[in-house]
This record gives structure tokens, C-alpha cells and sequence, in this order.
């Protein structure tokens, strides 16, 4: 049974069976207004998923949460009490202002980070309770914004135990779409971008866009749950959508474990019944589960990265593993769609790349080409700009002035994840991988650029999603067994040694299927025999995959030997250039670089 | 629940209406796509086939199956005017304060010991009597909350605003305990519960629906412009008879269900319009007024607007506040900027006591006209009788222990209320700030004790609206008439004026110069 | 004209006062403290449950208050800000938000969520001043601020624990060397801007009306602007900000009293807060780092 299948065979499961059962169950366990009190409580839930989206996934830290339901409950109240539509219109017009308003916070929030974002989002939510939401044309001022359970016409629905099964069924709903986020390209980029944009935009995630979709996705789910909580009470004003809200969210989604989505919605709906305890007992719930996140937050400094990492039961027995000094370096798999014959038309082509910080020229005026099935490798003393031209050729470093060209087209304007689109792959010098997800991910997260589905048919998991899922897991299978990691498929990059890291992010960049190939000092901290090892393997795919590769690379011998041109800097320019046995007898090469090199 | 077969297929046939309209509209708008964007949008559905029926088919069962298992309002026949009989006269008619009339005929019939045998044998007792009933209920429901020893009702209230004025919820109901000690009325207990709807417009359906779980005769709501409102929707929604205090009469144009014995607020405003103008001498016609920023609250500020400019007053300024507000000096620096001599505050007790100290700090003491609260007088102190406050609501004054003077007129029935209090809540404070709230919910539930009582032993709730239907009128104890023949829902059409004055004792209080005055003169 | 800056200017140096303290701990920890104006909120019920509730003189209760405040303030920088002093900083803006879920929770437990009443300790006509009348609460309120103000300014400066508590925002390693206890630095900076918050919290009263929790959320707004447009680092600078937030709520107030458009100068801070972060996160007033 496909997993999609079973997607589909769940949803007609809960939507079918699960409203008849709640009706008919709820009026005998429940009176009428706790179904209303649990129906509030489903609503938090919903907002606390749309949290949980945007905090575990995507890593952006919103205190303003509560405006977002409000400005969907009264998007919801402006269509169904101004224009009489039944309530399921109203939900699908929440949805759409909370996503609009969530897009106006998105965009400053693509320049602020952490704790910036946080202060906006909050001073946001007060000033939306302050002003906004108080003005008469929204919201009839403090007389607060109907929102009747209208179905069709002047038929309102009254069975509260009714109302309920429908909010269960949207959260259901929601849950779902949750989980294809989590499990698709959306969610493996969501991911990648809160550990490490500069990683993600090398693996062609498109930073800015991926952003802006998990504030548009947590916003519109945020302002649903708005119109629903709205339509439990019947009606809502500015002091319904206040700071309290917004922080009894994000109480919800830490207690309940960042990323784990059924802790949060649990907690929302056990505290809502908040108000069914005994007066003396009332108020603690809230200071008991404020006090359990400031213990852990206290407990677990490793930020929220920590937090995800303890509550995800990763095993904090991390043995890092022996180093693979005996390890062979296993065959790469590489499934090229596109085989590159080598030809005489240079794959890459740099002209006269200049990169300047202030006063300091850390590259000058360097010109290079690397023709298609070729290795070529970069040398040169510490401090002559090698990896800053890296990151020039990539797009990570701004170029004063300079042209590249991939396969003829110039890519000099486009920004790091277009390049990575056009084929460009490259390693990173602290290992450019997500290192709390498993090995698998990370390589099913490189072949973002081979997930072709788009954005909906992500969130709704479709067939043809689920078909080109199934053939990227199947080509991350293969590539994990290739690597020799198969025992340990699941095993979070961050628990593997230095060496074991390297191996696992060499088989990502290759499962982008790049037509060029970068790579940052690829042997480092590898032994001589692995080293070795190392160089046989990219000999392999130059010859019989037709890679074509270029690398920096310290180790001096192992470039002579490996690579087919070398180029050499120093101090920011190009001292020399040539096949590596004519640079060898260069005399400036030798003084300037041999006497570092332990021969 | 009964609905008719006519409806269900009118459902049916609009739903696959729409549906062909739908496919229409989608089909048209797709040929008007561009050939390639059309053979992706085709090719998407067919790939997607699956989830996008299964979609479709989940709401339109949800759909069905909500229509179908909601409990559809009756739609109810209009009301008991044009139905019955016309049998004998039901209220004597002695003038205009009639005292304690009750509908002649209602000795009911015998008790009756099944309760199906009792809703017949009641309903013909009532027709025989010529009580003419509204047709809101049927069968078990027209006797909910009402056994042959007790009645049962609920009501929100601002139980957090009333802490704030030292008023538990057990120091207002001291009438029904009194009432059921001499007996009950008619024989039955009054069994009364309150639920704190926090004063706040999102709070008062929650509360009405906890009301609700208790099945009551009648819910009964006390003041509260926004919270009034939804819960008086709610009631329509949800067949409950409601009987609520102060609130705007906008929107209850077609109500059934709602019913106030209290002067609406756009009446109210127009008696304080006329008072602004007329009371405090042709010199200070230069009105002011702080209205709370609420679409309940603007018709009262759009009558006493009106009012203002048909006495030839000067509207100068016209100021909308949040409510909690809280800090008013800008506000009453335009005031002062305008030379607002009387300025008429309409917001809440909390928000009146803030502007008028704020006023003080800032050397603004115009004539203050405000809602009428000892915890004004009080906390105000000496303040608040230069210029003397002035001020309306909706029972006469009352300060702790005094009978004579302005309060002689209606000192029996301070005695009663203070004797009661004695013997059932001694620890209510009458002198402090909360007495006069008391005082104030004494004469309503007295009013509304007096209706019940005039239902009589076959009282059912049909008959109790329907004699608010067909036009009780009567003064009850020390409040202003109450009087429904004008129109069915609201009883209420006077209110009384105030005035800060020294008490013998030396301390400020309030006193009426006037009493029942009306909208209309 | 002239009236409506007179509250403003009154008002901004409350507000001053508040943004002294974020700042204060800004850059004593690195961190903002979102709890900030909480702080002060439960300080001002503890001392109207003291004045009030138990009959006590005013001065007994701002005296409450400011234990209470710095109580709450360094017990929460021993048992969150300290063991968290290596670790990235928003770990201890993420604490600081569980504080004032904390703090809110605690106030709705132990006072309920009514709203209460204080009087201010000073009554009587104001005096005129210019065509402008200022009453006395006005004034014992700029008294009060500008003495705090300076007195704090020449502690910093002056004395040689405030030159370390400045110093500590520069460079903790160096400290260490010359043997000056960061612990104390750090406890003295929370403590202080706990007793700020209180304080400001105090004077701020009297024109807020009833005391809620939970209604300090709109201050904490207005310590942010100000704060920012000092740029978070310069105390001066969040002093400056302070009176310019005062002054332009009083005069957008003034203009816009007749409209019931409500909230407009919070969304004028809103605007400039998120400018400022966006375009200028030194603050208006500070320099380039």
C-alpha cells in the first residue's frame, strides 16, 4: 500500500467515520459547553501546529501568533456576518487573510534573525490588539465581530457536540498536511534553512521563497484556527486575540516538544479544559507549564536546535564512531541524467573575478576555466583567497567586478541557489550538511533539484508526489548502501566523525547529479590512505562517469597527481597556471608554496 | 424537531444547483486558459483524481450530515396576538401607575401529577382563564425549568466587575432567598444561579451556554451594552427565553425570544440629551460626550445627538474611547480646548471614575453626567459635589440606613431590603461600595419576581411571554412603571435622575430631584 | 499644544525610565528581556494589594514592590541567565519569554484577572505653569525620574562596580582577568532593571487607570521603541528615546482624539520599530558597529 494511498484511505477514515461517532458520542459524555470549551481547545491545537510549523521546521520564533487569528476570525466574521456566506466559506477566507498577513510579516522577517524576528512578531500581535482589531470598520470596536455557525442562509448550527466533530475533522485535515510538509521536499527545506541558509542555497533551495512559504503556510492554517475558535464563541473582539494567546501557543508548542506535533496539539487541548478545574486548583495549569519550559530551556542550552534534538529521543549516547582509517572509500553511485562527453568547450568559464572587503582585495582580477570532464585543482599558501574564490564562483561572495559562465550561460547576476540550479555542486570546509537530520535526509534533502512537484502538490501528497518521492528514497537507499552507512541510514550527521561527515556530504553533492563539481579541501583530516583512497574514487568519476570536478586542495603531491590543470594563487592572484607537471618546475611556484609542502 | 419536506428538497435542489454552477463556471474559465495551462490544469486533476473526489465527497457529507442532525429552529408562527381567543379583559387598567395587577384568570387548574397531564390541563386553564399564550415552545419544552415546587433560572452577570465593587455573587440574590423563605412565589422555590460573563462582549455566550446546561425557565442577563447583544442572538438561535437588562435596542427588531422590563439605551441617551440641555441653565449649553468605541454603543450616542441639537444645544465635542481605556488627558484636554461645560460619559462605572479624577488632577470640573453609583460619590469624596455630579439609572437612590429626606417615598421598601439583608447576608457591606448595587439588583429581580408571580400556578414559559406579549404593565415596589403595551419586548420606558448632594452625615450622595422621566415627554 | 507636551514629556520619561532598564540589561547579558515590563506589573499589584488590601501607607508599599521586583529579578538571573551564560542568547530570550508566561500565570493566580484600583499618594490641584497646568502627581513623577536617571548615570560612571557593569557588556574574559566577580555584575544588572521596571510601574499608574495583568503588554511596546531608537546599547540614547516616544504619542493622541480610528500612535511605534530593525539596527541614535 502506497503511502499515498494510505493518506487518502486515512483522510476518508476521519472525515467519514469520525463526525457521526463525535456527534452521537459527545451530548451523552459531554455537556453542551464543554464540547464548546474542548472545540476552543481544538482550535489552539490547530494554532499551536501552525506554531510548531513555523518554530520546529522553519525555525523562526513568532510571538505575534494571536494577530494572525484574528485577523483570520475576522476575515472569517466579514464574509459570513456581512455577506451571510455559510461558515465553511468563512474557513477558506481565513485561511486566505491569515496567509496574506503572514506574507506582510514574512518579508521584513527575511531580514531579522532569532531574537529580531521575535521582538517584531510581538510588538506586531500588541499593536494588531491595540489598534487594528479595535477599529469599528473591522471589527464594530469593542462590540467585537459576529461569527454565527451559519451553514446556509438564517440555519445556524446549534449542537455544539456538531461543531466539534468539524473542528476535530479540520484538525485532522491540517495534521495531514502537516505531515506531507514534514515528509517532502517543503519540509527537508524548511529544515536545511533553519540550520544553515548558506548549505541549503547550495543545495538550489531557494532561500527567500521557502521563507516566505512557511510563513504564508503557518499563517493561513493560524488564521483557520482563528475562525474556528471564533465560531465556538459565537463572537470576538480585540481582547480575545491578545499577547496571552500568543504565549500560551508558544507555551503549548515547547511543553509539547518542538517538532512533535501531537504533544503540542495534546497540551492545547488538556489546558483549555483549564476552566473545568475547582477554583482552588485553577491558574496553576498555566504557571506549572510556563515552569516546566524555563526548566527545560535552562537544562538544554543548546538552543532550540537542543531542544528538538532531546525531545526528538535522539540517542544522546552519541559513540562517535572509530575513524575509518580501515574504512575503504566505497564506490559512488551516481545516476546522471545528462552524460558529459569530455569536449573542448570549457563547462566553466571565470573571467577576471575580483572580490574586495573594504580596502583589502582578497581576490584580484582571477580569470579560470575548467573544461567538461576534467579535474582541475586549486593550490596555493594559506591566506591567498582560495576559498573566497569558492565562494565567488558559487555566488556566496559578492564580486566587485567579473563574469562566470556555466555550460556558456552566465550566472554572474544569479543568487547562490540559482547557480546550484545550473548545475553547480560544492562541498564546505565545516561540512555542509544538516547535522541533526539522519544521513538518509540529508541525501534526500541534496536531490531537492529532482523533486519536481510543485509546492501543492507537496502539501496535498498526490500521487505523481508520492511517485517521484518514492524513486528519490529509493536513489537515497542506494546511494546510503553505496557509502557503506546502510546500518546507519538513520543516525543523525552530528553523531558521525569528521571523517564519516565528509564521506556523507560527498555523496549528497553527487546526488544533486551536478554537471560541475567543488570541492573545499576534500582530504582534510582524512589519513594518507583514505586520502588516497579519496582521489581513486574522483579518478573513477572523472573516467567513467564524465564528472567534471574542481578543488582546492592543500595537499600538494595528491593535485600533481589527480588533476588534470592546476591553478595556483597566491595573495589573492593568480601566481601561475598549467598542467601540474610543468607548474611543478615553476620556479615562482616553488618559492612560493614548496616550502610549506612535507614531501 | 420538525421541518418540513418542502425544505429538505429545496436544500437538495440548491446544492446541485450549485454544483452545475460550479462545473459551469470552471469549465468556462478553463476555456479561456491558454492551450498549454489548460493541459496542465487537466492533466494535474486527472493525476490527482483521487484526493480531489475524496475531498469534494467529505465536505458535502459533512455538510449533509450537520443539516441534518442540528436542531433547526422551529420556524414559529407569529406570536400569540393574532392566535387566541380574545377572552376576558386581562389587566385592570386604573390610571397610570396601576399597583400590583396580575392577569385576571390565571387561578389555574388543578395540579395535575403527570407532567403531559399537567401541560394540557395547564394550557386549558389558561385558555379557559383567557390567557392568551406566545407560541414559542412545544410540548416538554414550554415547561422546562418549572416543576409544581420549583422554578428554575439562570443568568450572566459581570461577576469580575462586581469584585471590583465588592459584590459577590451571593450578596445579589439575597431577594430570592427572602422570597423563598416567606414561601415562594405561587407555592414554588426560586432556584437562581449566576455565571460571570466578565463583562466583555466574547464573555457572555460561553456564559449563557453554561445557563443553559441547567435547562432554566428564563436566562436573565444584567447590564452590559456588549455583552448583551450576542447573547440576545444566541437566545433567538437557541429557543431560550432571555430576559436581560440595559442594552441597546438596535437589532432586536426581530427577536422572539428576548424581553426587557429596562429602558433601552438609546432612550436613556435621549433623556440624558435633554437633561445636558435643559437642567443646567441656558448658559451651559456646550455639551461634551465620551462614548465608549463600540457599533452597540454608537446609537446612544446618535440619539443624545439628536436630542442635543433639538433642544438647541451645542455638541463640541464628540470623542469615541476603548474601553479600559484608562488614560484620558488627551481626551480632556480637547475638552477643556472646547469649552465643554456639561460632558455626558458613556462607558462603564471604571472608565466614568477615571475620567472624572483625571479631570480633577487636570483642573477640568465641568457638570459631570454619568451613570449613578455610590462608588462614585465615594471615591470621588469631596469632588464630586463641586459641581455636584449629576446622573441617571434605573432604580431610584439609596444610601444604607436613611429613610427619610429623598428617600421617604419609597422607605418601605428600603426596609424590606435592608431587613433582608440582616437576616440572610449580614456580611454585605450596604454602606460600602457595593451597596447600592444591591439595592440596584433587589428592584429588578423584584420586577421580575412580580412578572412571575402575575404567571400564576399554570405558569408555563408560553404564558410567561405571552403576558409580557399582550401588554403587563404595573409599578412594582419602589421602580418606575413597567409597561409592555407600547411594544411586546420592552417593558421599560422611564428612567431616574440624580444628583449629588450632602448627606447629614457630611459625606457626598446621590439623591432624585426627578423621578420616571421618559424619552418621549 | 503646550498641555498635550507637558503629558508627553511626563509620560517619555517614564517611558525613558523602562527603556533604561532593557537597555540596561541589553547590554549587561546580551539579551532582551521580554519579560521586562511584566516585572514591574506584579511589583505594582503586589503594592496595591499592600496599600489597598491591607491598609498599609503608600511608601510601605512602593516599598514592596521594589523588593518584589528585584526578588523576581535576580532570582531569575541565578536561576536562568547565569548557567546560561555560554550558550547562544536566544536560549535566554526564549527563558525570558517563559518568564512572563510565568509571570502573567502567576498574577492571574494569586490577584485574579480584575482589574484593581490605586490611588496615587498625592492629591490637590496642579499648578499652573505657562498656560499649562501640571498637577502634582506630574511632578513628583519628573522629580522622581530625573533623579534615578542621574543617580544610576553617575553610579555607571563614577564608582568602580558600575564602570565593571558597563565594562562586562564589552569584554567578560577581560574582567575575569582583573578579578572583578562577574556574578555580581550580572546579579546587580537584573536586579536594578527589576527595580526600574517597578519603579516606572509605580509612577506610570496614575494615568493608566485600573490595574490589570496583562496591560502592560502596550508598555512594553513603547520601552522597545525607545529603547531602539537609542540603538540598545547607549542608555542615554534609550533616555532620548524615551521623551521622543512620550512626546509623539501625546501629540498623534492630541490630533487624532476625535477619530475613532483607536491605537494609532502604537501603530506609529510599530512602523518604526520594524524599520528600524529592518534598515537600522543601530538604532537611530547610535553608531555603525
Amino acid at each position: 500500500m502506497t503511502a499515498h494511498r494510505k493518506n487518502v484511505l486515512l483522510v476518508l477514515a476521519f472525515c467519514v467515520v469520525l463526525p457521526p461517532l463525535t456527534a452521537h458520542a459527545m451530548p451523552r459524555l459531554l455537556p453542551g459547553s464543554t464540547a464548546l470549551t474542548l472545540s476552543q481547545g481544538v482550535s489552539l491545537g490547530i494554532a499551536a501546529l501552525s506554531l510548531n510549523l513555523l518554530l520546529g521546521y522553519a525555525g523562526q520564533l513568532s510571538l505575534g501568533h494571536a494577530a494572525l487569528l484574528g485577523a483570520g476570525a475576522f476575515g472569517a466574521s466579514v464574509v459570513v456576518d456581512r455577506w451571510s456566506a455559510p461558515m465553511f466559506l468563512g474557513w477558506i477566507a481565513a485561511a486566505v487573510v491569515g496567509g496574506a498577513v503572514a506574507l506582510i510579516i514574512g518579508v521584513p522577517a527575511l531580514r531579522l534573525r532569532g531574537i529580531y524576528l521575535a521582538l517584531v512578531t510581538m510588538v506586531f500581535g500588541l499593536t494588531m490588539q491595540a489598534s487594528v482589531l479595535r477599529w469599528q470598520v473591522f471589527t464594530r470596536g469593542s462590540a467585537g465581530a459576529a461569527l454565527p455557525r451559519r451553514l446556509i442562509g438564517d440555519h445556524i448550527l446549534t449542537n455544539t457536540s456538531v461543531y466539534l466533530a468539524m473542528t476535530l475533522v479540520v484538525l485532522v485535515l491540517v495534521w495531514l498536511v502537516d505531515r506531507n510538509v514534514l515528509r517532502t521536499k517543503i519540509g527537508r527545506a524548511f529544515r536545511m534553512i533553519r540550520e544553515d541558509e548558506t548549505v541549503a542555497q547550495a543545495f538550489a533551495i531557494d532561500v527567500t521563497r521557502y521563507k516566505l512559504l512557511a510563513f504564508v503556510l503557518a499563517g493561513a492554517i493560524a488564521g483557520l484556527a482563528g475562525a474556528l475558535y471564533g465560531h465556538s464563541i459565537g463572537l470576538v473582539n480585540s481582547d480575545v486575540f491578545s499577547l496571552q494567546v500568543s504565549l500560551r501557543i508558544v507555551l503549548f508548542v515547547m511543553i509539547g516538544g518542538i517538532g512533535t506535533r501531537w504533544g503540542a496539539v495534546a497540551a492545547a487541548i488538556l489546558l483549555s479544559l483549564n476552566t473545568k478545574l475547582p477554583e482552588s486548583l485553577r491558574g496553576y495549569d498555566l504557571i506549572i507549564a510556563a515552569l516546566i519550559v524555563l526548566y527545560n530551556v535552562v537544562r538544554f542550552p543548546g538552543g532550540l536546535a537542543g531542544l528538538v534534538a532531546h525531545w526528538r529521543g535522539a540517542a544522546t549516547t552519541a559513540t562517535v564512531a572509530d575513524d575509518d582509517e580501515e574504512v575503504a572509500i566505497p564506490h559512488f553511485v551516481v545516476d546522471h541524467d545528462e552524460t558529459t562527453i569530455a569536449t573542448d568547450e570549457p563547462l566553466l568559464v571565470v573571467e577576471e573575478v575580483t572580490v574586495q572587503f573594504g580596502g583589502l582585495r582578497a581576490v584580484d582580477s582571477v580569470s579560470l576555466s575548467v573544461r567538461a570532464g576534467t579535474i582541475v585543482g586549486i593550490i596555493g599558501p594559506n591566506g591567498a583567497g582560495k576559498s573566497t574564490f569558492f565562494n565567488a564562483i558559487s555566488g556566496f561572495a559578492p564580486t566587485s567586478s567579473g563574469r562566470v559562465f556555466i555550460d556558456g550561460r552566465a550566472v554572474h547576476e544569479l543568487p547562490p541557489h540559482a547557480r546550484a540550479a545550473a548545475g553547480l555542486a560544492r562541498t564546505f570546509q565545516n561540512v555542509g550538511l544538516a547535522k541533526d537530520l539522519s544521513v538518509r535526509d540529508n541525501i534526500l534533502l541534496a536531490q531537492h533539484r529532482a523533486a519536481t512537484y510543485n509546492g501543492g502538490a507537496a502539501l496535498l501528497y498526490t500521487r505523481a508526489a508520492n511517485e517521484i518521492e518514492q524513486r528519490l528514497g529509493d536513489a537515497a537507499d542506494a546511494i546510503v548502501g553505496g557509502l557503506g552507512f546502510a546500518a546507519r541510514a538513520a543516525t543523525p550527521v552530528r553523531e558521525l566523525s569528521g571523517g564519516q561527515q565528509r564521506l556523507v556530504e560527498l555523496g549528497a553533492v553527487l546526488a544533486t547529479g551536478p554537471r560541475l563539481l567543488m570541492l573545499d579541501e576534500p582530504t582534510a583530516g582524512l589519513s594518507p590512505g583514505a586520502a588516497e583512497n579519496l582521489a581513486d574514487r574522483l579518478r573513477e568519476l572523472r573516467d567513467d562517469h564524465g564528472q567534471t570536478i574542481l578543488l582546492i586542495e592543500h595537499n600538494v603531491p595528491l593535485v600533481l597527481d589527480l588533476c588534470d590543470y592546476v591553478y595556483v594563487l597566491n595573495a589573492g592572484a593568480l601566481l601561475a597556471e598549467g598542467p601540474p607537471r610543468q607548474l611543478a618546475r615553476k620556479p615562482e611556484v616553488l618559492s612560493a608554496y614548496l616550502g610549506e609542502v612535507v614531501l | 424537531m420538525t421541518r418540513s419536506r418542502g425544505w429538505v428538497w429545496l436544500v437538495a435542489a440548491g446544492l446541485i444547483a450549485g454544483v452545475v454552477l460550479v462545473s459551469f463556471i470552471a469549465r468556462v474559465v478553463i476555456q479561456l486558459l491558454p492551450a498549454d495551462t489548460r493541459d496542465n490544469v487537466r492533466k494535474a486533476v486527472r493525476a490527482n483524481a483521487w484526493p480531489l473526489g475524496g475531498g469534494v465527497g467529505v465536505l458535502i457529507a459533512t455538510i449533509v450530515f450537520a443539516l441534518c442532525s442540528t436542531g433547526l429552529p422551529v420556524i414559529s408562527r407569529p406570536a400569540a396576538s393574532s392566535a387566541q381567543s380574545v377572552a376576558a379583559a386581562d389587566t385592570t387598567d386604573t390610571g397610570d401607575l396601576p399597583v400590583d395587577t396580575t392577569l385576571a384568570g390565571a387561578a389555574g387548574g388543578p395540579a395535575s401529577a403527570t407532567p403531559a397531564g399537567a401541560v394540557s390541563a395547564k394550557r386549558a386553564a389558561a385558555a379557559a382563564g383567557g390567557a392568551r399564550l406566545a407560541s414559542l415552545y412545544s410540548g416538554a419544552a414550554d415547561l422546562q425549568g418549572i416543576t409544581d415546587d420549583s422554578i428554575t433560572v439562570c443568568g450572566h452577570a459581570p461577576l469580575s466587575l462586581g469584585a471590583l465593587l465588592n459584590t459577590k455573587a451571593e450578596d445579589i440574590l439575597v431577594y430570592w432567598r427572602y422570597i423563598n423563605d416567606k414561601g415562594g412565589i405561587n407555592g414554588r422555590k426560586i432556584n437562581v444561579s449566576l455565571e460571570d460573563d466578565q463583562y466583555s462582549a466574547s464573555g457572555g455566550v460561553p456564559a449563557a451556554q453554561r445557563c443553559a446546561e441547567r435547562n432554566p425557565f428564563f436566562i436573565f442577563g444584567s447590564v452590559g451594552s456588549d455583552v448583551v447583544p450576542p447573547v440576545r442572538e444566541w437566545a433567538e438561535q437557541n429557543r431560550q427565553l432571555y430576559f436581560y437588562s440595559f442594552s441597546p435596542r438596535a437589532g432586536t427588531e426581530k427577536l422572539k425570544y428576548s424581553y426587557t422590563a429596562t429602558i433601552s439605551l438609546e432612550d436613556l441617551s435621549t433623556v440624558i440629551g435633554r437633561l445636558a440641555t435643559t437642567k443646567f441653565g441656558a448658559k451651559k449649553s456646550k455639551v461634551g460626550v465620551l462614548w465608549r468605541n463600540s457599533s452597540n454603543v454608537q446609537p446612544g450616542r446618535d440619539a443624545f445627538k439628536a436630542e442635543v441639537a433639538r433642544n438647541g444645544g451645542k455638541l463640541v465635542a464628540d470623542l469615541p474611547v476603548t474601553q479600559s481605556q484608562g488614560n484620558y488627558s488627551q481626551e480632556i484636554i480637547e475638552l477643556q480646548n472646547r469649552g465643554a461645560e456639561v460632558v455626558v460619559i458613556l462607558d462603564d462605572a471604571l472608565a466614568q471614575i477615571n475620567i472624572m479624577k483625571q479631570g480633577k488632577s487636570q483642573n477640568y470640573n465641568p457638570q459631570w453626567l454619568v451613570f449613578a453609583f455610590n462608588v462614585q460619590t465615594q471615591t470621588l469624596g469631596e469632588d464630586s459635589l463641586h459641581p455636584p455630579l449629576a446622573g441617571t439609572n434605573l432604580a431610584p437612590a439609596y444610601q444604607c440606613h436613611t429613610f427619610d429626606g429623598p428617600y421617604a417615598s419609597y422607605a418601605a421598601d428600603i426596609r424590606e431590603f435592608e431587613a433582608a439583608y440582616a437576616k440572610f447576608s449580614p456580611d454585605t457591606d450596604l454602606c460600602g461600595l457595593g451597596g447600592d448595587i444591591a439595592w440596584d439588583t433587589w428592584v429588578g429581580f423584584k420586577a421580575a419576581g412580580a412578572i412571575i408571580e402575575a404567571c400564576g400556578r399554570d405558569c408555563s414559559r408560553n404564558k410567561f411571554a405571552g403576558l409580557l406579549d399582550n401588554g403587563y404593565n404595573a409599578k412594582i415596589g419602589a421602580a418606575c412603571p413597567v409597561d409592555f403595551r407600547g411594544d411586546p419586548h420592552h417593558g421599560g420606558l422611564y428612567a431616574d435622575y440624580f444628583e449629588a448632594y450632602r448627606l447629614p452625615n457630611g459625606k457626598p450622595g446621590w439623591r432624585n430631584p426627578e423621578r420616571c422621566l421618559r424619552a418621549k415627554p | 499644544m503646550g498641555q498635550a507636551l507637558v503629558v508627553g514629556v511626563i509620560a517619555g520619561g517614564i517611558y525613558g525610565l523602562y527603556a533604561l532598564g532593557l537597555v540596561l540589561v541589553f547590554k549587561g547579558s546580551g539579551v532582551l528581556n521580554f519579560a521586562h515590563a511584566e516585572v514591574g506589573m506584579l511589583a505594582l499589584l503586589v503594592a496595591q494589594n499592600v496599600i489597598v488590601g491591607h491598609g498599609q501607607p503608600y511608601l510601605v508599599g512602593a516599598g514592596a514592590a521594589l523588593l518584589t521586583a528585584v526578588v523576581v529579578g535576580v532570582a531569575f538571573e541565578r536561576a536562568a541567565v547565569w548557567p546560561l551564560r555560554a550558550a547562544p542568547r536566544m536560549s535566554v530570550v526564549v527563558a525570558t519569554i517563559a518568564l512572563l508566561s510565568l509571570l502573567i500565570a502567576m498574577e492571574l493566580r494569586i490577584f485574579g484577572g480584575l482589574p484593581r484600583l490605586l490611588d496615587p499618594p498625592i492629591h490637590g490641584n496642579g499648578i499652573t505653569v505657562f498656560d499649562v497646568i501640571v498637577s502634582p502627581t506630574q511632578i513628583v513623577s519628573l522629580i522622581v525620574v530625573a533623579v534615578v536617571g542621574l543617580a544610576l548615570a553617575a553610579f555607571l560612571r563614577f564608582t568602580d562596580f558600575g564602570l565593571s557593569v558597563l565594562a562586562a557588556a564589552q569584554d567578560q574574559e577581560a574582567l575575569r582577568f582583573l578579578g572583578i566577580r562577574l556574578a555580581r555584575v550580572s546579579i546587580f544588572t537584573w536586579g536594578v532593571a527589576a527595580a526600574l521596571s517597578a519603579l516606572a510601574a509605580l509612577l506610570i499608574q496614575p494615568t493608566i487607570g485600573a490595574i490589570a495583568p496583562n496591560a502592560f503588554g502596550v508598555l512594553f511596546i513603547k520601552a522597545l521603541g525607545a529603547a531602539l531608537i537609542g540603538g540598545l546599547f547607549s542608555m542615554p540614547g534609550a533616555f532620548v528615546g524615551g521623551l521622543v516616544v512620550g512626546i509623539a504619542e501625546a501629540e498623534i493622541r492630541h490630533a487624532t482624539v476625535s477619530s475613532s480610528l483607536t491605537g494609532l500612535p502604537e501603530l506609529c511605534i510599530f512602523g518604526v520599530v520594524v524599520l528600524v530593525l529592518t534598515l537600522r539596527p543601530q538604532g537611530l541614535l547610535g553608531r555603525t558597529r
